[in-house]
């Protein structure tokens, strides 16, 4: 190659600092060699083209979908600032945190537990009402068997509360007496069982009639000194030892008046004093026979059973219960006792 | 907000993403967005932070489609290759817009890839070099090295002589 045709020597074109001042963009004296690596970097850094910035509703589309719940997240606070001009996106259950999802399982469930539980208890309550409810009223009706009637016709009854009245007016008599006898409870007569004595209150009359019966009951029921302590009692009700006959024939007489069925005698035998079994709150269920309550078909231990009454100390039996006094009363009346032998 | 940030560094983007992956630019800037916006409420940071941390996640996201087009390759119909010919969206906006972006673009991915890529994140992204040596995993030096060789070729390549833009732009 001819010299002619070599380049001239001048140096190099340009420098690294020359090529620093171009990547960084500062004006300066650019060589020439480099102008027209300036202009590519000037259009490399020029205004965006219509083209670049066609996709910045879709862009923005994008971020609201997915900024805007970031911004909920972030700062539920401050939804009072949201204008007209906010667009409000439906959340995607997909970009929403864990936190901000449905609630936990455990939660849900716990939700549920409260609504059954409350449930539940609302059912229980009812029971318990209803329950309460319908015993009431079979108690008040009568209804009930053993010591829960009593209890609860103790407590409606009107003429219970006399009966257990005079009941206590008789308390020290009767405390042993039962203390002989058994735990029994005291259930009086009730009054519409006495007649003809108006002179003498209900609840006197009633215990009365009780204390008649029970001493008129058969002698192997009692002991010597049960009846010895009913008869003194008796005695004192009556005005003397020789009154007790007549005293309690009133009694027992029109309280015979008021049973209805007499059972039939288990031996062949004329029925005797009436049972109260059948009855309930107008027989003797308070003196605590031993082996048994009162009832005419399971008095396996000689209660008071009508089947088996028998007059204390009298042989023969009463004719009839038609004739409207009680067996007892016609037995004792009939011997002429007046007072324990 | 987001529409300003977008307007600001969406076409720097774009064109960074166009010289790294001239077919797939829109997808890839699309899912760094994405990826932005999930990740927005935890940044905080400077421009220049911003700045680093929109291209880190738009380099990225080529890296995995680059990976998923490794495992997917897809045979062009054709036998042109793409980074041949300038890409844009249509024809009529190549006459309604200015060329030269488009044939500057179509020019530097001649260049190495690392060398494209650091001119590009130093003259569109506004990185310094420290910061592009950081996102890059390299030494300052060499990232200064890169774009002087980069430079080099390319006034090389302009200095063999192409074409002349509407803007007067020689390439």
């Amino acid at each position: 190659m001819p010299d002619s045709q070599q380049p001239p020597f001048w140096g190099p074109a340009y420098h690294e600092r020359d090529l620093d001042a171009l990547l960084s963009g500062q004006p300066g004296n650019i060589p020439p060699a480099l102008r027209p690596v300036e202009s590519t970097l000037a259009a490399l850094r020029a205004a965006p083209t219509r083209g670049e910035l066609s996709d910045e509703a879709a862009a923005r589309a994008e971020f609201r979908a997915l900024a805007a719940p970031q911004v909920h997240w972030t700062a539920p606070a401050e939804h009072g600032a949201v204008t007209d001009d906010t667009l409000v996106l439906p959340l995607a259950e997909h970009l929403l945190p864990p936190a901000d999802r449905r609630p936990p399982r455990a939660a849900r469930h716990r939700r549920r537990r409260g609504t059954w539980a409350g449930r539940r208890s609302a059912i229980a309550v009812t029971s318990v009402a209803t329950v309460a409810v319908v015993v009431i009223a079979v108690g008040v009706a009568g209804a009930l068997p053993g010591s829960i009637g009593q209890l609860l016709s103790v407590g409606s009854h009107p003429t219970s509360a006399a009966a257990s009245s005079a009941a206590s007016s008789t308390a020290p008599t009767r405390r042993s007496v039962g203390s002989l006898y058994g735990s029994g409870a005291v259930h009086p007569t009730p009054s519409a069982a006495v007649t003809g004595t108006a002179t003498v209150s209900p609840s006197a009359t009633t215990a009365a009639s009780t204390l008649c019966r029970e001493f008129y009951q058969p002698s192997w029921q009692l002991s010597q000194t049960a009846r010895r302590a009913l008869f003194t009692e008796l005695s004192q009700l009556a005005g003397g030892p020789d009154k007790v006959g007549g005293y309690c024939f009133h009694y027992l007489s029109a309280w015979d008046k008021t049973q209805r069925v007499y059972p039939p005698p288990p031996f062949g035998g004329v029925p005797g004093g009436p049972g109260d079994g059948g009855n309930p709150g107008a027989g003797d269920q308070g003196v605590g026979n031993p082996g048994g309550g009162n009832s005419d078909s399971a008095n396996s231990g000689g209660g008071n059973s009508g089947a088996e009454n028998q007059a204390p100390g009298a042989g023969d039996r009463a004719p009839s219960a038609a004739a409207g006094i009680s067996a007892p009363a016609r037995a004792y009346v009939g011997a002429g006792h007046g007072q324990l032998g | 907000m987001f529409a300003v940030l977008w307007r600001d560094a969406n076409p720097a983007l774009t064109r960074y993403l166009r010289v790294l992956a001239p077919e797939g630019a829109e997808d890839v800037a699309a899912e760094t967005w994405v990826s932005v916006l999930r990740g927005l409420a935890t940044f905080s940071g400077d421009e220049t932070s911003w700045r680093a941390w929109l291209f880190t996640t738009a380099r990225r996201r080529f890296l995995d489609l680059a990976r998923h087009q490794r495992r997917h390759p897809v045979e062009p119909l054709d036998g042109i290759g793409v980074r041949e010919v300038p890409t844009a969206p249509d024809a009529a906006e190549l006459a309604m817009d200015n060329i030269a972006t488009e044939s500057a673009i179509a020019l530097l991915s001649k260049l190495p890839e690392q060398q494209a890529e650091i001119i590009m994140l130093r003259v569109v992204a506004g990185l310094d070099t420290d910061v592009i040596a950081e996102m890059l995993g390299t030494s300052s030096g060499n990232v200064r090295v890169a774009a002087h060789r980069g430079l080099r070729k390319l006034e090389a390549l302009l200095a063999r002589g192409g074409v002349t833009s509407r803007a007067g732009v020689t390439l």
